[in-house]
């Protein structure tokens, strides 16, 4: 087990480092930042100062040598536009990003969950039918344009809810969050229904095909045989036996959230980490774009490691196989 | 996305195209989309003689016509039925226009991705071994990582542009098209005719065109059906964010994108009807990809 | 039926729709059980026998349906119950045992959760109160030092164990009747055994009436006082289990004893029926064990009554053998 464990880590460290090389090699393919940097009309002197200051004038496996040390003690350069450590600026944006992120969770398991588990107990229904045909709709519809029609409906013709920005957020139980303050909700609802969204089609599917398959098992007849009400029965005993697979896919999907998060983030105008990176890929602000990068792909690999760790711990079989999901 | 994964080895016993004329076509969905993405092609592809107006003829766009509502007249007299964006141009027309980028960019990339993909699966499903471990690892680790991060980290790197769009949305989407052929020609590694021909020493590359590939041509189709509009999708997207097609050949993404800005002053036409052109085109797309997938391989249907 | 029948079921008949019309899965059965009687069902598997049982516990899964019949419990018709009638029923007057003990227990929750819910469902009564009853009722399935096992899952288990665990719970509320469907199958043959004069006992101190069902005649000789047989969803013959076993007149039940390894001849094969089931959709018109017997005629065409070879002992059949005829007159 132990020996599986430290083999995935190194797995996972061997790819994190190709990615470092070939993110710093391929930006250094494309335009020179120095340009964004300055003022056009600027002279020599002052874009080579400029170009020194960045440390843009050495040869790049030096850059990138140079990089890698300071990656590894925490420091991944800094911005070009706000002339702050970009891991410090991205440590300042994750907490609303990971509360969007969080919310939509929710949202997507309190919302998925009762329609899949009915469309699964009643698969001839009309109401079935109506969530199924609307789970179709939700996987071909582009979230982003959604967003702007919840945009136009709630908040241009209702007028019930801000267009945009994280609102006030407040401090409990040591967690700041938007979610405690009423203007914060406010600001909340809208960007995680829409980062919810695709999610959701997915639990509808998933809690859909679980029931249908736990339905049909003995222990279920068993349950009926014994005088249980239907409640008791999809309480007590199906829940438990479908949350069980669903939970485990949505914390695998959990990275695709964050990731999903900058979409959402750039219609709202929400300040997380999305809106940053998305904005430094527009103004070319390499430091964040790379620190960003690293992040997510760090992200990624622990979530993997953690699932893969969890199924070879349930399950030895699982051990040698490839990643399915 | 999950779906299009499941999609592996599916082997058709006769031609996927009589199969398809046999199931059940007169599902009044299916004719639909059917009748829907017909359209669609034909008026992306005759853009310049379908649309109203050119919208990207400076000469003709006036910005005296900017923000008029769905069926106002413009100043030459053609009638705006959809509305006119902030410019002047004609919200139809950029539909038209706007729907043959998005299909140009989803198609080409995923006729690169499957060549590629292609390639890649039947050489790791014909050497096997390591050549098939090694390949199958990189496709994972790809694939761990959701489509439209790794297509903006691509496109943060190559920049703006129709081409370079075109290689991110391929290079997102090649290792799914590898993992499936691979699956479907592994099917028939393990058969015992695939001994044989080796045993007769046929060439290398006769074996996998003839045996390895005809046994993906199904599941390839079905999985670039539903890619398309995924890659649409994903293109939509970028250009919203605006790192994807340059403004100069607008997509329906980009059109909702301009459209963005005016939302607020309740000039909502110029983003809603580029979008439900899009979710039509996505909708009928996976709607005949799904139909396509349960005459390939019914025990996967829903 | 008299006043003091249990369980009355006339002409019960069960579909199951398919593409080409209902299929009857069970068809025009006939059954009485009085209280503290125990019956045995024998058939194969796909003669009908489980979904009989289902149709009784009112289980039949959708879109299955009971089509046509009554089924009075305690004088009432149940056939037309609601769900919440059914509710009231199910786990407290009635009760069910099914086939595979490491199935018919939820993976995910204690053992003791899932007895005590059993007793909630119908009584109004303290977890405490209910603890102790099912305490009480794991010791008498022969389950030692129950607190420990309550808080245990399944899986932790034998199967000999789960299946005991399964009978504590349908007799927890001490119900009228028990329908028990091949619970010892799944089981090895000592353990089987030890369950079946369990059972046998537990019913007769509790004066529960026990369905037993059964592929296996020699299973159902030991435990029944009756025995009703069932082919293609019909019952062929029935019976006081002496009287039918000593001289079964419908050529099926003899087949089936020949097939019996006590009643074969040492160092011999296996005598077995030939031919199988007739499918569903495929019926014979007449009497649908005619295409595997060898005493069929034309006159076999028309489908024949229950006629009563004795007082109890009735048999479907046109050409039923004599009473007290020897297996070596029929060759």
């Amino acid at each position: 087990m132990l020996a599986f464990v430290l083999r995935r880590v190194m797995q996972s460290v061997v790819v994190l480092f190709v990615m470092s090389l070939v993110v710093f090699s391929m930006i250094n393919l494309v335009g020179d930042p120095v340009d964004m940097l300055v003022n056009p009309e600027s002279l020599p002197e002052e874009i080579d100062r400029v170009r020194r200051d960045f440390g843009l004038d050495q040869p790049v496996h030096v850059q990138y040598w140079k990089f890698l040390l300071g990656a590894i003690s925490g420091d991944l350069g800094k911005s070009f536009i706000f002339g702050r450590p970009a891991l410090a600026l991205m440590a300042e944006r994750f907490p609303a990003t990971l509360e969007l992120a969080t919310s939509a969770l929710v949202i997507s398991v309190t919302v998925g969950l009762p329609l899949g588990v009915y469309a699964g107990l009643r698969p001839d229904g009309w109401g079935t039918r109506i969530i199924m045909g609307g789970s179709v709709l939700g996987i071909s519809v582009p979230t982003f344009w959604l967003g702007l029609m919840m945009i136009i409906v709630f908040s241009v013709v209702l007028g019930w809810l801000p267009v945009s920005g994280r609102g006030e957020t407040a401090r409990f139980l040591g967690i700041e969050s938007s979610a405690f303050t009423l203007d914060g909700l406010r600001h909340l609802v809208l960007p995680a229904t829409n980062l919810a969204l695709f999610k959701i089609a997915m639990v509808i599917r998933l809690a859909r095909a679980g029931t249908v398959e736990v339905m049909a098992l003995d222990f279920i007849r068993f349950a009926r045989a014994k005088g249980l009400a239907p409640r008791r029965i999809v309480l007590a005993h199906l829940m438990p036996n479908i949350l069980i697979p669903i939970v485990t896919v949505l914390g695998i999907e959990f990275g695709t959230l964050i990731a999903f998060a900058t979409v959402t983030e750039s219609i709202f105008a929400w300040p997380g980490l999305g809106k940053l990176v998305i904005d430094a890929i527009v103004n070319l602000d390499r430091p964040i774009v790379v620190a960003y990068l690293l992040f997510v792909v760090t992200l990624f690999l622990v979530l993997n490691l953690v699932v893969d760790i969890i199924y070879a711990l349930l399950d030895p079989r699982v051990r040698l196989q490839g990643d399915e999901t | 996305m999950s779906e299009a994964k499941a999609v592996s080895a599916g082997r058709p016993e006769t031609g996927l195209l009589s199969k398809f004329a046999r199931s059940d076509l007169s599902r009044p969905t299916t004719l639909i989309s059917g009748i829907l993405l017909l359209l669609i092609a034909a008026s992306a592809t005759f853009a310049p003689l379908i649309a109203p107006t050119d919208p990207y003829d400076l000469a003709t766009v006036s910005v005296l016509d900017g923000r008029l509502a769905p069926g106002e007249e413009m100043l030459d007299g053609t009638i705006a039925w959809l509305g006119t964006d902030g410019a002047g141009r004609d919200v139809l027309s950029a539909i038209i226009f706007g729907l043959r980028t998005s299909l140009t960019v989803a198609i080409s990339s995923a006729l690169i991705a499957l060549v590629v993909g292609l390639v890649v699966g039947l050489t790791a499903a014909f050497y096997g071994g390591r050549i098939d471990a090694f390949l199958m690892r990189i496709v994972d680790i790809q694939l761990s990582f959701p489509a439209i991060l790794v297509a903006l980290v691509l496109l943060a790197l190559l920049g703006k542009g129709v081409d370079k769009v075109i290689i991110a949305l391929a290079i997102v989407q090649w290792a799914l098209y590898a993992r499936t052929v691979r699956a479907a020609a592994m099917v028939e590694r393990r058969k015992e005719y695939f001994e044989a021909a080796i045993c007769l020493e046929l060439s290398n590359a006769r074996i996998i065109w003839k045996h390895l590939l005809p046994n993906s041509v199904s599941s390839l189709i079905v999985l670039a059906t539903l890619q398309t509009a995924h890659s649409i999708s994903i293109e939509a997207t970028l250009s919203f964010l605006g790192v994807g097609v340059p403004i100069t050949e607008p997509s329906l993404g980009s059109l909702i994108s301009n459209g963005f800005d005016y939302i607020l002053s309740g000039a909502y036409w110029i983003t809603f009807f580029p979008g439900v052109m899009l979710l039509a085109t996505v909708a009928a797309i996976n709607i005949l990809g799904d139909q396509l997938r349960a005459v390939v391989n019914p025990r996967l249907s829903r | 039926m008299t006043r003091t029948d249990l369980l009355s079921i006339q002409g019960l008949r069960t579909e199951f729709p398919t593409p080409d019309g209902p299929l009857a899965a069970v068809n025009g059965v006939d059954l009485e059980i009085a209280r503290g009687d125990v019956l045995g069902i024998v058939g194969e598997s796909g003669s009908g026998k489980t979904v009989l049982g289902l149709s009784i516990m009112g289980l039949v899964d959708r879109p299955g349906r009971v089509a046509a019949g009554r089924i009075a419990f305690d004088g009432t018709d149940v056939t037309a119950f609601s769900e919440a009638q059914w509710q009231g029923l199910r786990g407290n007057r009635v009760a069910m045992i099914f086939q595979d003990p490491t199935t018919s227990l939820n993976p995910v929750q204690r053992i003791g959760t899932q007895m005590i819910e059993a007793i909630q469902a119908h009584r109004d009564i303290s977890s405490g109160a209910a603890r102790q009853i099912v305490r009480e009722a794991m010791v008498r399935v022969g389950i030692n030092s129950p607190d420990e096992r309550l808080a245990a899952y399944p899986h932790q288990f034998s199967g000999g164990m789960r299946q005991r665990v399964v009978i504590a719970i349908a007799l927890l509320n001490e119900p009228d009747l028990i329908i028990a469907d091949e619970p010892t199958t799944a089981l090895d043959v000592t353990v089987q055994s030890q369950i079946l004069r369990d059972m046998r006992r537990l019913c007769r101190d509790s004066g529960s009436a026990l369905i037993w069902i059964s592929h296996d005649l020699g299973v159902v000789a030991q435990i029944a006082n009756r025995v009703a047989v069932m082919y293609a969803g019909r019952i062929v013959e029935q019976g006081a289990t002496m009287e039918l076993l000593k001289s079964p007149s419908h050529p099926y039940t003899a087949g089936l004893m020949a097939s019996m390894p006590a009643n074969s001849p040492r160092g011999q094969r296996l005598i077995s029926i030939p031919g199988g089931l007739p499918q569903l959709s495929n019926m014979p018109k007449g009497c649908s064990f005619a295409p595997r017997c060898t005493r069929a005629t034309e006159a076999c065409e028309v489908l024949p009554d229950l006629s009563f070879i004795s007082r109890g002992h009735g048999v479907r059949c046109v050409f039923p053998l004599h009473v007290g005829a020897s297996l070596a007159e029929r060759n």
